[in-house]
């Protein structure tokens, strides 16, 4: 098992009765309520709680890209990752979202992830994403275009890191005469590619095509996560292979104490500051952003309101649908193995600061679980030997 | 009053519509809501006219939003409508997001529209009152969206309104309403609902024109009503007192008064 250690940045101090007076933790949130003094503090903690990641031991660091929100104080993950890169000389460093709708050109991404890969060593990780919902308001970018966007933005970076320059792409929404990016990523053909997905057959089809690896978005009942990997590997065996473990990753919350009840105590207030006051607004779907049968699947399967993080109510809710992994060395590591080996993914990726945890919790919190669950995890579940599958080449016979 | 649904050819596209009635033709351009069905405003239009209401594309089971880029787009695809339906010039009703489509071919191609009617449209801007962002309704609050279309939100029409967060509707009727905002979004998401050239070649329309607005248009404030009215030369405006957004379906008696008494 590989293990990843995920930030997502929160801003931490919001008014006590944030949820009640605001709608919205994305788009609309007020940025009167940023505190520049007290995101000066975060920052620099977390970066030094992802760079701690090395020296515990972890496989990698994930940074991700959002916008306009308190969930996240990450609107420019590259930024974060060079930084990272000074800061560490083993570990990968998977930048989980550039959303390539979001750059005009998109031959922008082509360029940070080549640099970041050239000065890290060949370390980087590229994760090439859609960008949530409320991204498409906070840009002002049309969410009916997103898919083709993506499609066309992620065809023209992968060319222009793969085939000779200068060359021309002419494409439904970017034109450009002469695509010659200088520098080229390091790693050969060109850093692995990992593209998030929540349950679009679609997006699963093109990953399994592609032998991308596949990360299913976080935050939903373990149920609907065993559905969507399970179609991932079918999607694999259709083009002829079997998934790699490699190719698939669970993202999770984890929290490990000494105990079950201590590891609860602990952590359960930061996870209902990280649910009431951090998630609404995520789910925003504008118009045209999914193919409508997705929008008809996401729609009823979030129906029951118990399939997505915001209907939990209760800690009962929580364990049932493991929207954390909650509990002693031994509690966590059965169930990550319980899971993962379910699923078949071998990439674990751990938030292991949510919500309101302060930096000196969250930093125990990593080091119990290099020191206590790692080993437990990786003697159950060793790396798979067998090399990932080669990434198809573009231009391909793609229709 | 009969009525027939029938699939038209535009551009390649299979296009959806439904007519009635008898007499000179009418166009009627619907809204973001779809309606090219047979509504109680439709029905009185196709008295003494007949009556045809085309769903764009996108909407309903109309073809061809995949080439629809923006707004020029749809008024090229009915340029060709207008050809295939073999109009020289026709007269024009269009409600809103229909009444900026209808604008713009009255503007690009002048000939072509003898009497218009533009109602409730969007399509220009007004910086001190910009167009509510239709796109930021929060699904789990059906009032919020009957507040934002009608003056009155307990006025029949607005409390047949629903919305996919908070009743079960089938499958094809959410499928039609998901459909018809994505088109929406498609040629209205940013510059929000409207074409900012519009406004400058609005000289060019020649079509006797009555803009109808509901005096408490919280979409399309009447201070568009009043712009268009002010830019289209000889253009009249009429206002309907106490009336939001969707004036044909909150006050249809004098919404159909003034449209019938403008035709003729």
């Amino acid at each position: 098992m590989k293990h990843f250690l995920f930030h997502l940045m929160p801003y931490r101090e919001l008014p006590h009765d944030f949820e009640k007076t605001h709608e919205s933790a994305w788009v609309w949130a007020p940025n009167s309520l940023f505190d520049p003094e007290k995101a000066h503090g975060y920052y620099n903690e977390y970066i030094d709680q992802l760079a701690e990641a090395e020296p515990l031991g972890f496989d990698g660091v994930c940074v991700n890209e959002h916008h306009q929100n308190v969930y996240g104080l990450m609107p420019s993950p590259n930024l974060i990752a060079s930084m990272l890169v000074m800061r560490t000389r083993r570990i990968k460093i998977a930048v989980v979202g550039n959303a390539l709708p979001l750059y005009n050109p998109p031959t922008r991404v082509a360029e940070e992830i080549a640099m970041l890969d050239v000065i890290s060593g060949g370390r980087i990780i590229s994760g090439q994403v859609i960008g949530g919902g409320p991204e498409y308001f906070s840009f002002s970018i049309n969410p009916a275009e997103a898919r083709t966007r993506f499609a066309e933005a992620h065809e023209l970076i992968m060319r222009a890191w793969t085939q000779p320059g200068p060359f021309e792409f002419y494409g439904e929404h970017y034109k450009l005469r002469y695509v010659n990016v200088f520098p080229r990523p390091l790693q050969k053909p060109h850093p692995p590619i990992w593209i998030p997905g929540a349950g679009s057959l679609e997006t699963m089809e093109f990953v399994a095509k592609r032998r991308y690896a596949y990360m299913g978005i976080p935050y939903f009942h373990i149920d609907f996560f065993k559905r969507n990997y399970a179609l991932f590997r079918e999607c694999c065996e259709k083009e002829g292979y079997q998934a790699h473990p490699e190719q698939m990753g669970l993202l999770m919350p984890i929290y490990v104490a000494e105990t079950d009840a201590k590891a609860r105590r602990e952590f359960e207030e930061h996870f209902w500051y990280f649910k009431n006051k951090l998630i609404p607004g995520l789910t925003l779907s504008p118009p045209g952003y999914t193919s409508v049968k997705s929008a008809l699947r996401v729609f009823k399967s979030l129906k029951d309101g118990k399939t997505f993080i915001n209907g939990c109510e209760s800690w009962e809710d929580v364990e049932k649908g493991c929207f954390a992994i909650v509990g002693s060395p031994e509690t966590v590591a059965e169930k990550i193995v319980e899971h993962a080996s379910e699923i078949g993914c071998g990439n674990m990726l751990g938030l292991f600061q949510l919500g309101s945890m302060p930096s000196a919790q969250a930093r125990e919190n990593a080091r119990r679980y290099a020191e206590a669950v790692m080993p437990r995890v990786n003697k159950e579940l060793p790396n798979t030997i067998r090399p990932m599958p080669a990434a198809m080449p573009f231009p391909d016979e793609r229709k | 009053m009969q009525n027939t649904t029938t699939t038209i050819h535009v551009l390649g596209r299979k296009i959806h519509e439904i007519r009635g009635g008898e007499g000179r033709p009418l166009l009627y351009l619907h809204s973001a809501m779809g309606e090219a069905i047979w509504l109680p405003h439709l029905s009185a239009l196709a008295e003494g006219r007949e009556l045809h209401a085309p769903a764009h594309p996108g909407f309903l089971s109309s073809e061809g939003i995949e080439q629809i880029r923006d707004i020029e787009d749809m008024v090229d695809h009915y340029y060709s409508y207008l050809d295939v339906m073999g109009w020289e010039s026709v007269d024009v009703v269009g409600l809103s997001l229909g009444g900026w489509i209808a604008a713009e071919l009255a503007a690009r191609f002048p000939h072509r529209i003898s009497k218009l009617v533009l109602a409730s449209a969007c399509g220009i801007w007004v910086r001190e009152k910009p167009i509510a962002d239709i796109f930021a309704i929060d699904t789990r609050f059906p009032e919020r969206l009957r507040n934002l279309l009608f003056q009155d939100a307990n006025c029949p029409a607005a409390q047949l309104m629903v919305m996919p967060g908070n009743v079960e509707l089938p499958d094809e009727m959410l499928i039609n309403i998901m459909n018809a905002f994505a088109a929406t979004a498609k040629i209205g998401w940013n510059p929000l609902l409207h074409d900012p050239r519009l406004e400058g070649i609005l000289h060019r329309v020649t079509a006797q024109t009555l803009c109808l607005w509901g005096a408490n248009d919280r979409v399309v404030p009447l201070e568009y009503g009043e712009k268009y009215a002010k830019r289209i030369p000889g253009a009249r405006l009429e206002v309907i007192p106490e009336c939001g957004h969707l004036a044909p379906l909150e006050n249809p008696v004098a919404w159909l008064a003034a449209v019938k008494g403008f035709l003729g």
